[in-house]
Protein backbone atom coordinates (compact mmCIF):
# COMPACT_ATOMS: atom_id res chain seq x y z
CA UNK A 1 0.00 0.00 0.00
CA UNK A 2 1.03 3.62 -0.75
CA UNK A 3 3.05 5.19 2.51
CA UNK A 4 4.20 8.22 0.61
CA UNK A 5 3.80 11.30 3.32
CA UNK A 6 2.04 14.24 1.46
CA UNK A 7 2.77 17.14 3.36
CA UNK A 8 0.60 20.53 1.80
CA UNK A 9 3.14 23.81 2.81
CA UNK A 10 0.36 26.37 3.61
CA UNK A 11 0.59 29.86 5.32
CA UNK A 12 -3.10 32.02 4.54
CA UNK A 13 -1.17 35.30 4.01
CA UNK A 14 0.61 35.30 0.73
CA UNK A 15 3.92 36.35 0.14
CA UNK A 16 5.29 34.59 2.86
CA UNK A 17 7.54 32.49 1.42
CA UNK A 18 5.20 29.25 0.90
CA UNK A 19 6.74 28.48 -3.16
CA UNK A 20 10.22 28.87 -2.16
CA UNK A 21 10.08 26.97 0.70
CA UNK A 22 8.29 23.68 -0.86
CA UNK A 23 10.61 24.31 -3.83
CA UNK A 24 13.59 23.84 -1.48
CA UNK A 25 12.49 21.33 1.17
CA UNK A 26 11.25 19.49 -2.71
CA UNK A 27 14.79 19.82 -3.96
CA UNK A 28 16.71 19.32 -0.47
CA UNK A 29 14.66 16.33 -0.11
CA UNK A 30 15.82 14.93 -3.38
CA UNK A 31 18.89 15.56 -2.95
CA UNK A 32 19.09 13.36 0.23
CA UNK A 33 17.93 10.42 -2.01
CA UNK A 34 13.86 10.90 -0.86
CA UNK A 35 11.90 10.32 -4.28
CA UNK A 36 9.54 13.73 -4.69
CA UNK A 37 7.02 14.74 -6.37
CA UNK A 38 5.69 18.70 -6.01
CA UNK A 39 2.69 19.86 -6.89
CA UNK A 40 1.97 23.17 -7.62
CA UNK A 41 -1.61 23.47 -6.53
CA UNK A 42 -2.12 27.28 -6.93
CA UNK A 43 -3.67 27.21 -10.16
CA UNK A 44 -4.38 30.18 -12.35
CA UNK A 45 -1.26 31.66 -10.67
CA UNK A 46 1.62 29.40 -11.19
CA UNK A 47 5.13 30.38 -9.67
CA UNK A 48 6.33 26.94 -8.46
CA UNK A 49 8.10 26.16 -12.07
CA UNK A 50 9.55 29.68 -12.18
CA UNK A 51 11.23 28.95 -8.59
CA UNK A 52 12.89 25.79 -10.01
CA UNK A 53 13.50 26.96 -13.02
CA UNK A 54 11.54 24.36 -14.99
CA UNK A 55 8.96 27.03 -16.41
CA UNK A 56 10.17 25.88 -19.84
CA UNK A 57 9.68 22.20 -20.07
CA UNK A 58 5.92 22.49 -19.08
CA UNK A 59 4.06 20.70 -21.95
CA UNK A 60 0.74 19.25 -19.55
CA UNK A 61 -0.47 20.88 -16.05
CA UNK A 62 -2.97 19.19 -13.47
CA UNK A 63 -5.94 20.30 -14.84
CA UNK A 64 -5.09 18.62 -18.14
CA UNK A 65 -4.27 15.38 -16.03
CA UNK A 66 -7.48 15.70 -13.93
CA UNK A 67 -9.38 16.26 -17.25
CA UNK A 68 -7.59 13.51 -18.65
CA UNK A 69 -6.02 15.15 -21.44
CA UNK A 70 -3.31 13.40 -20.74
CA UNK A 71 -1.53 10.25 -18.42
CA UNK A 72 -0.30 11.71 -15.03
CA UNK A 73 3.33 10.49 -15.87
CA UNK A 74 3.06 12.61 -19.15
CA UNK A 75 2.59 15.69 -16.87
CA UNK A 76 5.02 15.39 -14.32
CA UNK A 77 8.14 17.14 -15.16
CA UNK A 78 11.62 15.79 -14.42
CA UNK A 79 14.19 17.93 -12.64
CA UNK A 80 17.56 17.45 -14.59
CA UNK A 81 19.53 18.26 -11.92
CA UNK A 82 18.23 16.12 -9.55
CA UNK A 83 16.22 12.98 -11.35
CA UNK A 84 14.16 12.20 -8.46
CA UNK A 85 12.45 15.33 -8.07
CA UNK A 86 9.46 15.86 -10.35
CA UNK A 87 7.37 18.91 -10.65
CA UNK A 88 3.86 18.82 -11.35
CA UNK A 89 2.62 22.31 -12.78
CA UNK A 90 -0.26 24.12 -11.71
CA UNK A 91 -2.71 25.71 -15.14
CA UNK A 92 -1.99 28.70 -15.37
CA UNK A 93 -5.48 30.04 -17.51
CA UNK A 94 -7.74 28.05 -15.03
CA UNK A 95 -8.74 28.93 -11.67
CA UNK A 96 -9.19 26.99 -8.67
CA UNK A 97 -12.82 25.44 -9.07
CA UNK A 98 -10.88 23.68 -12.45
CA UNK A 99 -9.85 21.02 -9.67
CA UNK A 100 -12.29 19.08 -7.04
CA UNK A 101 -10.84 17.87 -3.62
CA UNK A 102 -12.19 14.74 -5.25
CA UNK A 103 -9.53 14.56 -8.21
CA UNK A 104 -6.76 15.99 -5.54
CA UNK A 105 -7.06 12.93 -3.62
CA UNK A 106 -6.92 10.83 -6.79
CA UNK A 107 -4.08 12.56 -8.10
CA UNK A 108 -1.90 11.91 -4.61
CA UNK A 109 -3.06 8.25 -4.42
CA UNK A 110 -1.26 7.67 -7.74
CA UNK A 111 1.79 9.68 -7.03
CA UNK A 112 2.10 7.16 -4.26
CA UNK A 113 1.43 4.01 -6.00
CA UNK A 114 4.16 5.45 -8.49
CA UNK A 115 6.41 4.71 -5.22
CA UNK A 116 7.07 8.61 -4.37
CA UNK A 117 7.75 9.11 -0.58
CA UNK A 118 7.62 12.70 -0.57
CA UNK A 119 4.42 14.55 -2.10
CA UNK A 120 4.49 18.23 -0.96
CA UNK A 121 1.65 20.41 -1.94
CA UNK A 122 2.74 24.34 -2.64
CA UNK A 123 -1.20 25.86 -1.41
CA UNK A 124 -2.27 29.10 -2.92
CA UNK A 125 -2.71 31.42 -0.74
CA UNK A 126 -6.10 32.59 1.05
CA UNK A 127 -8.65 30.06 2.27
CA UNK A 128 -10.93 29.07 -0.14
CA UNK A 129 -11.33 26.33 -2.59
CA UNK A 130 -7.62 26.46 -3.60
CA UNK A 131 -6.91 25.94 0.05
CA UNK A 132 -9.42 23.10 0.38
CA UNK A 133 -8.21 21.49 -2.71
CA UNK A 134 -4.10 21.41 -1.59
CA UNK A 135 -5.17 20.06 2.09
CA UNK A 136 -7.83 17.87 0.83
CA UNK A 137 -4.81 14.73 0.18
CA UNK A 138 -2.56 16.29 2.76
CA UNK A 139 -1.68 14.19 5.90
CA UNK A 140 0.92 16.20 7.44
CA UNK A 141 0.97 20.05 7.44
CA UNK A 142 3.94 22.66 7.66
CA UNK A 143 2.63 26.27 8.20
CA UNK A 144 4.99 28.97 7.16
CA UNK A 145 5.01 32.64 8.47
CA UNK A 146 7.40 35.61 9.02
CA UNK A 147 7.45 37.06 12.14
CA UNK A 148 5.13 39.83 11.53
CA UNK A 149 1.34 40.58 12.45
CA UNK A 150 -0.22 40.06 9.72
CA UNK A 151 0.99 36.56 8.92
CA UNK A 152 1.02 35.13 12.30
CA UNK A 153 -2.51 36.18 12.23
CA UNK A 154 -2.98 33.93 8.84
CA UNK A 155 -1.26 31.28 10.47
CA UNK A 156 -3.29 31.12 13.81
CA UNK A 157 -6.26 31.44 11.04
CA UNK A 158 -4.65 28.12 9.21
CA UNK A 159 -4.16 26.44 12.39
CA UNK A 160 -8.19 26.50 13.39
CA UNK A 161 -8.94 25.51 9.79
CA UNK A 162 -6.54 22.58 9.28
CA UNK A 163 -7.55 21.00 12.49
CA UNK A 164 -11.47 21.73 11.01
CA UNK A 165 -9.71 19.37 7.97
CA UNK A 166 -8.75 17.17 10.08
CA UNK A 167 -5.33 18.06 9.67
CA UNK A 168 -3.63 18.06 13.42
CA UNK A 169 -0.51 18.80 14.66
CA UNK A 170 0.65 21.50 11.76
CA UNK A 171 4.28 22.22 12.21
CA UNK A 172 5.84 25.44 12.08
CA UNK A 173 8.72 27.51 9.53
CA UNK A 174 9.30 31.00 10.24
CA UNK A 175 10.66 32.54 7.22
CA UNK A 176 12.09 35.58 6.74
CA UNK A 177 13.55 36.35 9.85
CA UNK A 178 15.96 38.91 10.40
CA UNK A 179 18.02 38.39 13.89
CA UNK A 180 19.58 41.73 14.03
CA UNK A 181 16.10 43.32 14.30
CA UNK A 182 14.81 41.10 16.41
CA UNK A 183 17.72 41.92 18.72
CA UNK A 184 16.81 45.70 18.31
CA UNK A 185 13.56 44.84 19.74
CA UNK A 186 11.67 45.60 16.57
CA UNK A 187 10.64 42.06 15.28
CA UNK A 188 9.01 39.12 16.97
CA UNK A 189 11.48 36.23 17.53
CA UNK A 190 10.70 32.48 16.72
CA UNK A 191 10.06 32.24 20.61
CA UNK A 192 7.33 34.84 20.72
CA UNK A 193 5.92 33.27 17.47
CA UNK A 194 5.88 30.03 18.43
CA UNK A 195 4.27 31.60 22.28
CA UNK A 196 1.59 32.69 20.08
CA UNK A 197 0.54 30.30 17.34
CA UNK A 198 1.72 27.26 19.98
CA UNK A 199 2.91 24.53 17.23
CA UNK A 200 5.68 22.75 16.74
CA UNK A 201 8.89 24.76 15.61
CA UNK A 202 10.15 22.72 12.08
CA UNK A 203 12.73 25.46 10.77
CA UNK A 204 13.73 28.86 10.96
CA UNK A 205 15.16 30.33 7.72
CA UNK A 206 16.68 33.79 7.85
CA UNK A 207 16.16 36.66 5.19
CA UNK A 208 18.81 36.24 2.94
CA UNK A 209 19.80 37.68 -0.16
CA UNK A 210 20.64 34.33 -1.59
CA UNK A 211 16.77 33.66 -2.06
CA UNK A 212 16.62 36.33 -4.35
CA UNK A 213 19.83 35.47 -6.56
CA UNK A 214 18.56 32.06 -6.72
CA UNK A 215 14.66 32.89 -7.52
CA UNK A 216 15.89 35.10 -10.19
CA UNK A 217 18.24 32.07 -11.51
CA UNK A 218 15.66 29.52 -11.13
CA UNK A 219 18.00 27.83 -8.65
CA UNK A 220 16.93 26.83 -4.92
CA UNK A 221 18.84 28.20 -2.55
CA UNK A 222 19.10 24.79 -0.57
CA UNK A 223 21.69 23.77 -3.44
CA UNK A 224 23.83 26.30 -2.56
CA UNK A 225 26.37 24.88 0.19
CA UNK A 226 27.41 28.83 1.37
CA UNK A 227 23.96 30.28 1.88
CA UNK A 228 22.35 30.49 5.56
CA UNK A 229 19.18 29.96 4.03
CA UNK A 230 20.34 26.65 2.15
CA UNK A 231 21.62 25.34 5.35
CA UNK A 232 18.25 26.13 7.28
CA UNK A 233 16.22 24.33 4.45
CA UNK A 234 18.43 21.46 4.42
CA UNK A 235 18.34 21.43 8.21
CA UNK A 236 14.39 21.65 7.40
CA UNK A 237 14.55 18.24 5.44
CA UNK A 238 16.56 16.45 7.82
CA UNK A 239 13.88 17.18 9.85
CA UNK A 240 10.88 15.76 7.93
CA UNK A 241 13.37 13.31 7.63
CA UNK A 242 13.32 12.32 11.33
CA UNK A 243 16.42 13.74 11.74
CA UNK A 244 16.92 14.82 15.00
CA UNK A 245 19.07 18.61 13.66
CA UNK A 246 19.35 21.65 15.74
CA UNK A 247 18.02 24.94 15.30
CA UNK A 248 20.69 27.43 13.39
CA UNK A 249 21.78 29.64 15.79
CA UNK A 250 21.70 33.41 14.85
CA UNK A 251 24.59 35.72 16.05
CA UNK A 252 22.36 37.33 18.81
CA UNK A 253 25.48 39.38 19.43
CA UNK A 254 27.14 39.99 22.93
CA UNK A 255 26.78 38.93 25.92
CA UNK A 256 22.69 39.89 26.46
CA UNK A 257 21.70 37.06 23.36
CA UNK A 258 24.20 34.59 25.06
CA UNK A 259 22.18 34.86 28.44
CA UNK A 260 18.89 34.71 26.92
CA UNK A 261 19.73 31.66 24.99
CA UNK A 262 20.68 30.65 28.15
CA UNK A 263 18.14 31.04 30.49
CA UNK A 264 15.02 30.17 27.77
CA UNK A 265 17.04 27.35 26.93
CA UNK A 266 16.25 28.07 23.10
CA UNK A 267 18.95 26.97 21.09
CA UNK B 1 21.16 50.00 19.76
CA UNK B 2 19.78 53.79 18.76
CA UNK B 3 16.44 51.54 19.34
CA UNK B 4 17.08 50.97 23.08
CA UNK B 5 18.23 54.57 23.43
CA UNK B 6 15.17 55.82 22.33
CA UNK B 7 12.85 53.36 23.78
CA UNK B 8 15.03 54.23 27.53
CA UNK B 9 14.60 57.66 27.00
CA UNK B 10 11.07 57.96 25.25
CA UNK B 11 9.85 55.43 27.67
CA UNK B 12 8.31 53.26 24.92
CA UNK B 13 7.32 50.14 24.42
CA UNK B 14 9.29 47.60 21.83
CA UNK B 15 7.45 47.53 18.83
CA UNK B 16 8.59 43.70 19.31
CA UNK B 17 6.56 43.75 22.66
CA UNK B 18 3.78 45.86 20.81
CA UNK B 19 3.73 43.26 18.03
CA UNK B 20 3.11 40.58 20.66
CA UNK B 21 0.35 42.01 22.56
CA UNK B 22 -1.61 43.43 19.82
CA UNK B 23 -1.35 39.85 18.32
CA UNK B 24 -2.41 38.32 21.43
CA UNK B 25 -5.36 40.35 21.52
CA UNK B 26 -6.72 39.85 17.83
CA UNK B 27 -6.44 36.33 18.39
CA UNK B 28 -8.62 36.08 21.43
CA UNK B 29 -11.12 37.54 19.04
CA UNK B 30 -10.40 35.45 16.41
CA UNK B 31 -10.05 32.26 18.51
CA UNK B 32 -13.07 32.86 20.25
CA UNK B 33 -16.62 31.56 18.50
CA UNK B 34 -18.21 34.47 19.41
CA UNK B 35 -18.34 36.37 16.38
CA UNK B 36 -18.33 40.13 16.43
CA UNK B 37 -21.65 40.75 16.00
CA UNK B 38 -22.51 38.37 18.33
CA UNK B 39 -20.43 40.15 20.41
CA UNK B 40 -21.99 43.51 19.48
CA UNK B 41 -25.29 41.90 20.12
CA UNK B 42 -24.69 41.05 23.91
CA UNK B 43 -23.43 44.60 23.88
CA UNK B 44 -26.69 46.22 23.22
CA UNK B 45 -28.45 43.83 25.01
CA UNK B 46 -26.70 44.05 27.95
CA UNK B 47 -26.67 47.81 27.49
CA UNK B 48 -30.16 47.78 27.66
CA UNK B 49 -31.06 45.69 30.30
CA UNK B 50 -28.60 48.18 32.28
CA UNK B 51 -29.87 51.11 31.53
CA UNK B 52 -33.21 50.35 32.83
CA UNK B 53 -31.71 50.70 36.38
CA UNK B 54 -28.70 52.84 36.14
CA UNK B 55 -27.46 55.18 33.65
CA UNK B 56 -24.21 54.37 32.29
CA UNK B 57 -21.61 56.18 30.48
CA UNK B 58 -21.95 54.40 27.21
CA UNK B 59 -18.65 55.63 25.80
CA UNK B 60 -16.78 54.05 28.26
CA UNK B 61 -18.58 50.93 28.26
CA UNK B 62 -16.36 48.24 27.80
CA UNK B 63 -17.57 44.90 26.85
CA UNK B 64 -14.02 42.12 26.03
CA UNK B 65 -12.91 38.33 25.13
CA UNK B 66 -10.40 37.50 27.53
CA UNK B 67 -9.27 33.75 27.13
CA UNK B 68 -7.21 32.23 30.20
CA UNK B 69 -6.07 28.81 30.86
CA UNK B 70 -8.19 27.51 27.58
CA UNK B 71 -11.53 29.09 28.80
CA UNK B 72 -12.70 32.37 27.64
CA UNK B 73 -14.17 34.96 29.77
CA UNK B 74 -16.38 38.08 28.89
CA UNK B 75 -15.64 41.01 30.52
CA UNK B 76 -17.72 44.56 31.11
CA UNK B 77 -16.43 47.29 32.64
CA UNK B 78 -19.77 49.10 32.68
CA UNK B 79 -19.08 53.31 34.43
CA UNK B 80 -22.23 53.94 36.47
CA UNK B 81 -23.33 57.53 36.19
CA UNK B 82 -26.28 57.62 38.49
CA UNK B 83 -28.84 54.97 39.97
CA UNK B 84 -32.05 56.06 38.83
CA UNK B 85 -34.39 56.52 41.33
CA UNK B 86 -37.35 54.72 40.07
CA UNK B 87 -34.54 51.25 40.17
CA UNK B 88 -36.46 49.71 42.83
CA UNK B 89 -39.76 49.82 41.61
CA UNK B 90 -38.54 48.52 38.04
CA UNK B 91 -36.14 45.68 39.73
CA UNK B 92 -39.85 44.39 41.22
CA UNK B 93 -41.59 45.04 37.42
CA UNK B 94 -39.03 43.34 35.86
CA UNK B 95 -38.53 40.31 38.55
CA UNK B 96 -42.39 39.41 37.87
CA UNK B 97 -41.88 39.88 34.32
CA UNK B 98 -39.22 38.01 34.30
CA UNK B 99 -36.91 39.53 32.55
CA UNK B 100 -34.42 37.71 30.65
CA UNK B 101 -31.01 37.62 29.65
CA UNK B 102 -27.82 37.84 31.67
CA UNK B 103 -27.83 41.24 33.48
CA UNK B 104 -26.24 43.45 36.51
CA UNK B 105 -29.14 44.67 38.72
CA UNK B 106 -28.48 46.95 41.28
CA UNK B 107 -27.70 46.74 44.83
CA UNK B 108 -29.19 49.47 46.55
CA UNK B 109 -31.95 48.59 48.86
CA UNK B 110 -32.99 52.50 49.68
CA UNK B 111 -33.28 54.52 46.27
CA UNK B 112 -33.01 58.37 48.10
CA UNK B 113 -29.49 57.44 49.34
CA UNK B 114 -28.27 55.09 46.25
CA UNK B 115 -29.94 58.37 43.78
CA UNK B 116 -26.85 60.52 45.58
CA UNK B 117 -24.07 58.21 45.88
CA UNK B 118 -24.75 57.19 42.55
CA UNK B 119 -23.52 60.45 41.15
CA UNK B 120 -20.29 58.94 41.29
CA UNK B 121 -18.78 58.08 38.58
CA UNK B 122 -16.14 55.75 39.78
CA UNK B 123 -19.03 53.54 40.52
CA UNK B 124 -18.37 50.01 38.04
CA UNK B 125 -20.07 47.09 37.18
CA UNK B 126 -17.80 43.96 36.54
CA UNK B 127 -19.62 41.45 34.94
CA UNK B 128 -17.62 38.32 34.79
CA UNK B 129 -19.03 35.10 32.54
CA UNK B 130 -16.87 32.64 32.28
CA UNK B 131 -17.79 29.45 29.44
CA UNK B 132 -19.29 31.35 26.72
CA UNK B 133 -17.26 30.06 24.28
CA UNK B 134 -19.04 26.98 24.62
CA UNK B 135 -22.41 27.96 25.71
CA UNK B 136 -23.64 31.16 23.51
CA UNK B 137 -27.36 30.13 24.74
CA UNK B 138 -26.89 29.96 27.88
CA UNK B 139 -24.92 33.28 27.34
CA UNK B 140 -24.38 34.83 31.88
CA UNK B 141 -24.95 31.13 33.05
CA UNK B 142 -22.14 31.54 35.56
CA UNK B 143 -22.16 35.53 36.02
CA UNK B 144 -20.76 37.18 38.62
CA UNK B 145 -21.90 40.50 39.32
CA UNK B 146 -20.03 43.29 41.59
CA UNK B 147 -21.14 46.24 42.08
CA UNK B 148 -18.43 48.36 43.79
CA UNK B 149 -20.47 51.45 45.38
CA UNK B 150 -18.25 53.85 47.34
CA UNK B 151 -21.66 55.13 49.15
CA UNK B 152 -21.07 52.40 51.41
CA UNK B 153 -24.78 52.07 52.23
CA UNK B 154 -25.54 49.17 49.65
CA UNK B 155 -27.70 46.21 50.82
CA UNK B 156 -28.45 43.38 49.43
CA UNK B 157 -32.37 43.54 48.04
CA UNK B 158 -33.73 40.65 48.89
CA UNK B 159 -35.34 40.99 45.22
CA UNK B 160 -32.25 41.37 43.29
CA UNK B 161 -31.47 37.25 44.42
CA UNK B 162 -34.14 36.48 42.55
CA UNK B 163 -32.18 38.08 39.31
CA UNK B 164 -32.70 35.08 36.35
CA UNK B 165 -28.79 34.89 35.95
CA UNK B 166 -28.44 31.04 37.05
CA UNK B 167 -25.40 31.52 40.03
CA UNK B 168 -24.62 35.30 40.27
CA UNK B 169 -23.22 36.43 43.45
CA UNK B 170 -22.89 40.31 44.88
CA UNK B 171 -20.28 41.38 45.98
Amino acid sequence: MATGRVIVVTSGKGGVGKTTTTANLGMALATMGEKVALIDADIGLRNLDLILGLENRIVYDIVDVVEKRCKLRQALIKDKRMPNLVLLPAAQTRDKSAVTPEQMKELIADLQSDGFGFILIDCPAGIEQGFRNATAGATEAVIVTNPEVSAVRDADRIVGLLEAAELRNPSLIVNRLRPHLVKNETMMSVEDVQEILNIKLLGIVPDDEAIINSSNRGEPVSLHEAAKSGQAYRNIARRLRGEDVPFLQFDEGGLMGRLRRFLTGVR
Amino acid sequence: MFAFLDRFLSRSEASRDTAKNRLKLVLMQDRSVIPPAVLERIRTEVLAVLHRYVEIDQGALELNLDRSEGSVALLASVPIVRVREDATQLLADAVAADAAAATAVPSEGAPAEAASAGADADSVIEAVATGLAGALSETAADAQVGTEATAGEAEADDASLARPAGEAALT
